[in-house]
């Protein structure tokens, strides 16, 4: 009798053990993987601007996952938004961060991701030419050597500038160089000009570039960049999408905070990127602004137009459906639990803080 | 880039390059008919494998896009002008690399070919120039030349370069000793040997390193424009990678493929017409 009653009780508890593990398995991967469509000076593991580099730093995701014995692995991929692309195809990856024309063009293969939540909303462009060139002003491009790097949210911003003073990419020879090849090609005067980030600095300290244009993070220029996680992950594994959702909004929190501005500073420079020139491309940008993780007005109008834009410009061969992309779930639960719901000002369509 | 492994015989001077017309398959009836046939089963087998593939499903078709998608994708660049634009721009550059290659390989390797003292004056250097691909010079030549035609023009003329001087040399070296005494006890020209005597013998490896020498050419050409440009096939391919349109990268592939295989049967045509109007010996 006993005997029997303690054979139950093993059986029950080893099947019941034998679920919670499964259970487990299910509720969160052994390892997940994220692939950034941006690199670092010099190849370096980190990137900058981005809420998701405060939570790299501060290890917020290893953390969080740490308790389910979840692997982190960081892929940064120097090709940017077109390698992430491919990763996403072949299912390298789980979660991503890619520009806004990347994710469109994503979206129009049926790739089948979610957006979860802006990690910057703000970007800056320049013009730079090398220092003795005849360029003035934007116009002045017509039928020159202009460098881009194609296929990343900066060719559409590029693709915008050029539209706001009436050309196109076809009136110029346009080739595609990485930051670092952007670098090279200016400083020798390879191309007459080139369509770049702050990480051009170093040469106009040096005398070596003037900047013909800066669209000073005008919001009809801007680029938005976001988490993507793969529909495949996110069915499997809804329970993990929302832990990493709220470990990268502990990130944005932190880099909204007046305080710790320079602390954002310092770990952006990680990627190599010397912490002055954060100081001064963002003097007079407030970073809860430009890190906000809220998917509102201005943001979904932001992918819109980027949809709206890579057809417009050819990027895409059809149009792109946002519908049913966006999914606010994980964002608002993870705003909810650290009791952030307002600390954050939703901005409408055209950037400005909504009423 | 440049296998130096076909030109061994540079070291073994009698032998010649050519080994003949390939064996021919078992007489079966129908291949021995139409010899040309035989070339198009491993293509066909392949194109039958990617239909099979695409239409099954097994590999998704943002990796691997189906054969009618790289169709409509290739009417569309020639609908559109973007291929004939770009593929004049790529052969421009290779006649211009190969023109510049071909001359400066007939004249070091004539020189290599027709006097020994001056082949161990620069065999050595020309052998660890040779031994560098084009890859490896490109940065260097990017900081020399910057990024626009010339680029592309030295690197093409550097990969012809090589099997052309190879062939010339190895050519004229083994042009049989008794042609030559046979022209000298008939009193020929210096002229008239060369193109009597000299060319017609060395007229088939000359051609092996054209033929080397352009396929060189074309996948040089093709490498160089992926990394910087922006105009070209090689550009094509690079623009329908970084927007993700597969069918667009298939079908420039293709083209490239197709065009390389073009050039040779055009060289190896030329070589044939050229050996029946030389006959071959003096």
């Amino acid at each position: 009798m006993i005997a029997q009653s303690l054979r139950v009780l093993i059986l029950t508890l080893l099947s019941l053990s034998l679920t919670f593990s499964w259970a487990h398995a299910q509720a969160s991967p052994s390892v997940i993987r994220i692939g950034v469509a941006a690199e670092g000076v010099g190849g370096r593991p980190y990137s900058y601007r981005m809420s998701l580099d405060v939570a790299r730093a501060q290890g917020l995701l290893e953390k969080e996952f740490a308790r389910s014995g979840t692997k982190i692995e960081w892929h940064y991929f120097r090709a940017a938004g077109p390698a992430v692309s491919e990763a996403l195809a072949s299912h390298q990856v789980d979660f991503v961060f890619h520009g806004d024309l990347p994710s469109i063009i994503v979206r129009s293969t049926g790739i089948k991701t979610r957006y979860l939540m802006p990690l910057y909303a703000r970007s800056n462009i320049y013009v730079a030419v090398p220092a003795g060139s005849q360029i003035k002003s934007l116009t002045d491009l017509k039928g020159k050597v202009v460098s881009n790097f194609r296929g990343t949210a900066t060719q559409l911003v590029a693709n915008r500038v050029l539209s706001s003073v009436g050309l196109a990419e076809r009136d110029m020879r346009l080739v595609s160089l990485d930051t670092a090849g952007v670098n090279a090609a200016l400083a020798t005067g390879q191309i007459d000009a080139a369509f770049c980030m702050l990480t051009t600095f170093g040469l106009k300290d040096k005398n070596l570039i003037r900047y013909v244009f800066s669209s000073n993070f005008q919001p009809r220029f801007s680029a938005v960049g976001g988490l993507l996680v793969t529909d495949d992950f996110a069915r499997k594994y809804p329970q993990s999408v929302d832990r990493f959702v709220k470990a990268i909004v502990q990130g944005a929190w932190f880099a909204g905070q007046p305080q710790n501005r320079d602390a954002v500073f310092d770990i952006w420079a990680k990627s190599g990127v010397p912490k002055e020139y954060f100081e001064r491309e963002y003097k007079n940008q407030d970073l809860k602004v430009t890190t906000s993780p809220l998917v509102d007005d201005f943001v979904v109008a932001k992918y819109k137009a980027a949809a709206a834009d890579a057809l417009r410009f050819g990027l895409v061969r059809k149009p792109v459906n946002l519908d049913g992309w966006f999914d606010r779930g994980p964002l608002n639960r993870a705003l909810a639990a650290l009791h952030l719901e307002h600390f954050w000002t939703p901005t409408d369509a055209s950037g400005k803080p909504a009423a | 880039m440049t296998d130096l492994s076909h030109w061994a015989d540079i070291h073994k001077p009698s032998t010649g390059l050519r080994t003949g017309p390939l064996p021919r398959l078992p007489s079966i009836a129908v291949w021995s008919r139409f010899p040309a046939l035989t070339g198009l089963i491993v293509p066909a087998a392949l194109l039958a494998a990617w239909f099979g593939v695409t239409w099954a499903h097994w590999v998704p078709e943002q990796i691997l896009p189906a054969p009618a998608a790289v169709l409509e994708a290739l009417d569309g660049l020639i609908r559109n002008g973007d291929l004939k634009s770009n593929l004049w721009i790529s052969l421009g550059r290779v006649a211009c690399g190969f023109g510049a290659g071909t001359l400066a390989g007939l004249l070091l390797g004539a020189g290599m070919g027709f006097s020994d003292g001056f082949a161990r004056f620069v065999r050595p250097t020309f052998l660890v120039i040779s031994q560098i691909p084009i890859l490896a010079w490109l940065p260097f030549f990017m900081l020399l030349l910057g990024i626009g035609e010339a680029l592309k023009i030295v690197l093409v003329a550097k990969a012809v370069f090589t099997p052309v001087t190879l062939g010339t040399s190895a050519g004229i070296r083994d042009v049989p000793a008794r042609y030559l005494e046979l022209a000298r006890v008939l009193q020929l020209s210096k002229a008239r040997t060369l193109y009597r005597v000299v060319l017609p013998a060395a007229l088939p490896q000359l051609f092996s390193g054209f033929r080397y020498g352009l396929t060189h050419a074309w996948l040089a050409l093709v490498a160089v424009e992926l990394l910087a440009s922006y105009e070209g096939v090689g550009y094509l391919l690079v623009y329908s990678r970084q927007l993700f349109q597969l069918d667009v990268m298939v079908a420039v592939i293709l083209v490239i493929a197709i065009t390389g295989l073009a050039l040779d049967r055009l060289l190896s045509l030329a070589d044939s017409w050229l050996g029946r109007r030389f006959g071959g010996a003096p």
